[in-house]
């Protein structure tokens, strides 16, 4: 009889141990938070035996982000394809505001003031502001699994290797379980045959919109700013450099601007690209159309950049 | 076919009557045995043949679509048609007299095209201001008056036009209930009232509001983190109200004091849900646009909303050929029935009809 209360008490504490194991909230998505995990919740995306794309997932895995995050956000308050962000948890009500990430299809930067506003200090003086209504995006982070090339992805080579062809999806940055990383990003990309990956903690507050793009640090998440660059160059390898001066032995990416910078205003990637797609101009001449690397053809549209042509050079080199 | 004439027949032939008494005794009752067996087998054979008929007619109902079998009708309605010309379509309304179709698009020019029944673009609606500026969800029309109500996801308003699509003004929801509220998904009960919910802020402040004759809420439902992403929604005549509760993958059914009366749940099983969208109420069906199934399902509805609707089968499946859904999301019905389906990423409205 004892045994059998034992057992009893044991399985209790095992199921305890379960019924508390709720996932966390908001950067570690609805997919398993919220509410927390019901028995019904994984069938939301995926199927067992009819599964129609990979991972076992009832659609393709951007028509299915889309449905929440895609135009008009009708399940959440993140679209992703506009660029814009509505009142919600990580805002204090409201109207839309703009994704501090751009947006896939539309963003909302307001690239052609800041371009009138070079001759100010980009950090507090200077600012990208914020369009009223969506334009077209000029670049993006395309997630629609075409082929594109990983620029600077893998080592220092000396002969010319620009980097690998990829397919991107939502879900090659982003783990839509949660993974207690900043805004969901895997610590490696998939595709990205990083060797090692790089950790952002997340944050407490969730700050998904901007009154002004130019604002990259995240006072919510001070490890972002200290670690961004090199979450972006799991993938984009060679981009990432402590100093222009010294000649890092590549064919290609031989001399690089620095990008290694950890604070607000100086050269680290997201100071001048954003994440997602960008509005932003580059027809100018000597901007648009550039060949972005020796032998590769010109490739049209606006580098992720934050201003029009190369306004971000001009913000600190005045 | 078995008679009594039969059953009193004589079973034996008369030689066999000449035996002696015992044996004609033992005969008699030998004779009334054979007798009873073969009643027994008569009417075996009768109630075989009377099940048989019996499934024989079920499976002609079935496979036919025939009218109602008692208690519930299995017909399900079939492909006519589909309107083309709005970019990644959602929301979608008719007119009282059904001339009028409004359909949203949350892609291209951010419109709201107008067709008429046959299809052809008749109008176009547009607050004031650039395509940049709006993202229009769901539409629905005052079955009073006849004004078109469009939500503005972006604009956070609801914009308003008069039947004939002149634009009116914006509709701001006002007051203690009202203020900051970010609507989707709008309804009105056969008396004019509108319901819309109200999306803003995180989970626990998404609800429904209900209006009188203003723009002042004159109450709400839903607790705090009653609805996660509520869309779509109907109202039926007894004032019930059907809320597509989207990321909580159910549909609440809402009796008129504002409790919850039953749920159709998320799940795999016939019936189930997996990512509501767009509801719609017609006679006594509801349809639920289920957006990742790329389906329409159908229940019967008994007007007693203590009574889980009876889930009778679904419209639509995945792809591009006509009858089939990529991603559907809104729907409306017209006084004839004729069931009209937005069809998001093929980029068109389908047509179903009975």
């Amino acid at each position: 009889m004892a045994q059998a209360r034992l057992t009893l008490l044991g399985l209790a504490c095992a199921a305890s141990l379960f019924l508390g194991t709720a996932a966390s909230r908001a950067d570690n998505g609805p997919h398993v938070a919220g509410a927390g995990i019901v028995t019904d919740t994984c069938a939301s995306c995926h199927r067992m035996h009819t599964a129609q794309a990979p991972k076992l997932l009832r659609e393709s895995q951007n028509a299915l982000c889309y449905t929440c995050h895609g135009s008009s956000a009708t399940g959440a308050n993140t679209d992703v394809e506009d660029g814009i962000g509505y009142s919600g948890e990580g805002r204090k009500g409201g109207k839309a505001g703009a994704l501090r990430g751009g947006g896939f299809e539309y963003a909302l930067i307001d690239s052609g003031a800041a371009s009138g506003q070079q001759s100010e200090p980009p950090n507090p003086g200077g600012s990208v502001p914020v369009l009223a209504g969506t334009a077209a995006a000029t670049s993006s982070h395309s997630v629609d699994f075409s082929e594109q090339t990983a620029w600077g992805n893998g080592p220092i080579s000396e002969t010319a290797n620009y980097g690998k062809s990829i397919q991107l999806r939502c879900g090659s940055c982003h783990d839509p379980h949660g993974n207690g990383n900043y805004r969901t990003l895997r610590a490696i990309p998939q595709e990205s045959g990083a060797g090692g990956g790089v950790t952002i903690l997340d944050a407490t507050k969730y700050v998904y919109t901007t009154e002004n793009y130019w604002q990259v640090e995240d006072a919510n998440a001070p490890g972002f700013i200290a670690n961004i660059s090199a979450w972006c160059a799991t993938c984009h390898t060679r981009y990432l450099s402590s100093t222009s001066f010294t000649d890092s032995g590549d064919a290609v990416f031989t001399k690089r601007h620095r990008t290694d910078q950890a604070s607000q205003g100086s050269a680290n990637c997201i100071q001048c690209h954003v994440s997602h797609g960008s509005n932003a101009n580059a027809e100018q001449t000597s901007s648009g159309g550039v060949h972005s690397l020796e032998g590769v053809p010109a490739a049209s549209g606006s580098y992720l950049l934050r201003i029009d042509n190369r306004g971000v050079c001009q913000m600190c080199h005045k | 076919m078995t008679n009594t004439d039969d059953l009193s027949s004589p079973v034996f032939d008369s030689a066999s009557q000449g035996a002696g008494a015992a044996k004609a005794a033992s005969g008699a009752a030998v004779t009334a045995e054979a007798l009873k067996a073969r009643k027994r087998r008569r009417r075996k054979v009768a109630l075989l043949v009377l099940l048989a008929a019996i499934i024989a007619y079920l499976i002609y109902r079935l496979l036919s679509g025939g009218d109602s079998l008692p208690g519930i009708s299995s017909q399900l309605p079939h492909y006519e048609t589909s309107i083309y010309g709005a970019t990644q379509p959602l929301g979608v309304a008719v007119s009282p007299d059904g001339d009028r179709i409004y359909v949203t698009e949350s892609g291209g020019s951010h419109l709201v095209r107008v067709y008429d029944r046959s299809g052809n673009e008749i109008d176009t609606l547009k607050p004031p201001g650039g395509a940049s500026a709006r993202l229009p969800v769901y539409v629905a029309v005052n079955p009073v008056t006849g004004d078109v109500f469009v939500s503005d996801r972006l604009g956070e308003t609801v914009n308003l036009y008069d039947e004939d699509g002149r634009y009116r003004r914006r509709f701001t929801p006002r007051g203690p209930l009202g203020k900051g509220a970010n609507p989707l998904g709008l309804a009105f009960d056969s008396d004019g009232k509108l319901y819309m919910t109200d999306v803003s802020g995180g989970r626990r402040s998404h609800r429904v509001l209900v209006f009188g004759n203003g723009e002042e809420p004159v109450r709400k439902i839903g607790s705090p983190g009653a609805f996660w992403f509520p869309n779509g929604l109907a109202v039926d005549s007894n004032g019930d109200v059907y809320v597509a509760d989207s990321n909580d993958g159910r549909l609440a059914i809402i009796d008129p004091n504002g409790r919850l009366a039953g749920s159709i749940q998320r799940g795999v099983a016939d019936g189930d849900l997996g990512l509501p969208r767009g509801v719609a109420l017609h006679s006594d069906r509801l349809y639920v646009v289920d957006t990742t199934a790329h389906t329409v399902k159908v229940y019967g509805v008994s007007g007693d909303v203590r009574k889980v609707p009876s889930y009778i089968g679904s419209f639509g499946v995945e792809g591009i050929e006509d009858g089939a859904f990529e991603f559907p999301n809104g729907i409306a019905i017209d006084g004839d029935g004729r069931i009209y389906v937005t069809d998001r990423e093929n980029n068109r409205v389908q047509i179903w009809t009975y």
